[in-house]
């Protein structure tokens, strides 16, 4: 049966639902806040990752010509065991063109890497400034795909007009 | 006297009950006032016009004409007659003539609880009436202004016979019956009282409910007048006076307080709920917004991973294909930077992702100006240049030793 409430059962009532109205006010506007705070955030990474994406998708044609040039112009591996042989003697011949002197060659184990496969041979070269130079000049070039591993060049001890070099040259082949 | 407002309910005291007219004209019959409480839409006015038993009409000549004056005559009055306190009663008057220096009014007057009682029903659905008038006034009002009429009408069981006098109620007389024979012996002890009373008790025209077609012949042998039928129960006139308590007003004006408070509390509500459903539409935007980035995002996936796959081996195979990491070239830079030719390069070493030069500058200054150069060098900008102090030579030159790391 209901009966009708006493003044002071309506104050008490009417706290209790405005204490109520708060908490929920509250509880719904800190939702809602920590929400848009986090959507907000969560909305500027992905713009930012679409932009990058954006100016990546823009250069595909760019990259497309790169993957290209790379599969029409890396060298392909005929026969591993005779590579290292045709590098150093495609330097030898480079070597004295330049009248650059060649000591101690030595062909190196082949390197596999996603890719490439890098053949490789050791040198030690004695020559003027400039021969070098320009035997390097030669030597290196796009289509070459030719790596100096390491190069150390020092002027000779006992010519002070001769450089001393050493050197660890590779051809980055395609990958199989 | 006015008419009743088009948005006004006025319930008014039946033969039988109660009668509810509403604007527009039309009546209904209701058995008690909780029905016809029930039958009010929101927002109608209600006028209550009481039946003569739950009114007291006196009718008094007082030595006044100023109406204020009378008020507080009639109150002094009223004070003595009546068998309760006078605070309990709301109490109005209707001056019917006026003399040189005196005033015949009739005066009303109802008790507070027996109107409470009354009007439980209405209150209990919040439409305490806005007015409160006695019946017969409202009787009286409807007839002729230069004539003195007699009046019979039913009302709730019992007959009533009410002088009107220019339009005003005179006088009234209850019969608790609605036969011809009671009303036939009681005419004239009725009209003997009326003036001891000084109502004027030359009846220039009767009016009879229809409903009390039957007293007819009665009326007509007594009075020797014809017998108009007149049908009550249409609108009437409504008298000046007003029975409503003052503390009733006092309700009325709180509950209107309410119900203002409680249109701007649900306004309030409305708004309150709009402004939650458009904070959470916002949010399903900004949801929406992020779906469509993700598909966006997973639309250019392929492409994305693509472009990062021959990036990274672009990168791999640099030391190959870019001339800026050919050993002729870093030679190249690494000599031409030289701020004078006196600086002589003793040693260049090249690693996959440094080089280092060593060699000799005749001051260190010299040196210094060399690293910066180099640093500024745009062809070198893919290193990170840096280098040790200068060590300074016995023949005063300075041994420098500088790196380049990717």
């Amino acid at each position: 049966m209901s009966r009708t409430l006493s003044s002071r059962e309506k104050t008490l009532s009417i706290l209790v639902g405005a204490v109520a109205f708060l908490l929920a006010t509250f509880f719904v506007t800190d939702y809602f806040l920590k929400s848009k705070a986090r959507l907000t955030a969560d909305l500027a990474v992905k713009a930012r990752q679409l932009k990058t994406m954006q100016t990546r998708s823009a250069e595909q044609a760019q990259w497309e010509q790169r993957a290209a040039w790379l599969t029409e112009k890396q060298p392909k591996l005929v026969s591993e065991e005779r590579a290292g042989g045709q590098l150093l003697d495609q330097i030898k011949e480079l070597a004295k063109k330049h009248a650059v002197l060649l000591e101690a060659p030595v062909i190196r184990q082949s390197v596999r890497k996603p890719e490439y496969i890098a053949v490789g041979v050791e040198i030690e070269t004695k020559s003027p400034w400039n021969a070098l130079v320009a035997f390097l000049g030669e030597l290196q070039t796009p289509e070459q795909f030719i790596v100096l591993d390491s190069a150390n060049l020092k002027i000779d001890g006992a010519d002070a007009t001769q450089m001393r070099g050493k050197f660890k040259i590779a051809r980055w082949y395609a990958p199989k | 006297m006015k008419k009743t407002g088009a948005d006004t309910a006025l319930l008014t005291p039946d033969a039988d009950g109660w009668r509810l007219s509403l604007a527009g004209g039309t009546a209904r019959k209701m058995a008690t006032l909780g029905e016809a409480a029930a039958a009010l839409t929101n927002g109608t006015r209600v006028h209550l016009a009481l039946p003569c038993q739950a009114v007291l009409l006196e009718r008094m000549t007082l030595p006044a004409t100023d109406r204020d004056e009378l008020a507080g005559m009639v109150l002094l009055q009223l004070e003595k007659t009546l068998p309760f306190p006078i605070e309990g009663v709301s109490s109005d008057f209707v001056v019917v003539a006026t003399g040189d220096n005196e005033s015949t009014l009739v005066s009303a007057a109802a008790q507070h609880t027996q109107l409470d009682a009354l009007c439980a029903p209405l209150r209990a659905r919040g439409r305490l009436p806005e007015k409160i008038t006695p019946f017969p006034m409202h009787i009286a009002g409807a007839c002729p202004a230069d004539e003195t009429v007699l009046a019979v009408y039913p009302e709730q069981g019992q007959l009533v016979v009410a002088i009107c006098e220019k339009s005003r109620l005179a006088w009234t007389y209850v019969l608790p019956a609605l036969d011809a024979e009671s009303l036939r012996s009681a005419l004239p002890q009725m009209l003997l009282g009326a003036e001891m009373e000084g109502v004027p008790v030359v009846i220039s025209r009767i009016r009879l409910a229809q409903e009390c077609a039957p007293l007819a012949d009665a009326l007509h042998e007594f009075f020797l007048l014809p017998v108009e039928f007149a049908a009550f129960d249409g609108p009437l006139p409504e008298p000046a006076v007003n029975l409503v308590p003052a503390s009733w007003q006092a309700d009325v004006d709180r509950g209107a307080r309410a119900a203002h408070w409680r249109q701007r509390l649900i306004a309030a509500a409305v708004l309150y709920v709009l402004a939650i459903v458009a904070a959470f539409a916002y949010l399903a935007w900004l949801k929406a917004q992020a779906r469509k980035i993700d598909a966006q995002l997973a639309a250019a996936q392929p492409v994305e991973k693509f472009v990062l796959a021959q990036e990274a081996r672009w990168r791999v195979l640099a030391p190959a294909i870019d001339p800026r990491r050919y050993a002729r070239e870093l030679l190249f830079q690494v000599n031409k930077n030289r701020p004078t030719d006196d600086i002589h390069i003793t040693e260049f070493d090249l690693q996959p992702a440094q080089w280092r030069v060593v060699g000799e500058a005749p001051s260190a200054n010299l040196a210094i100006d060399y690293l910066s150069k180099l640093k500024e060098e745009k062809e070198l900008g893919a290193f990170v240049i840096d280098a040790k102090p200068p060590q300074l030579l016995p023949n005063e030159h300075a041994q420098f030793t500088i790196y380049g790391k990717l």
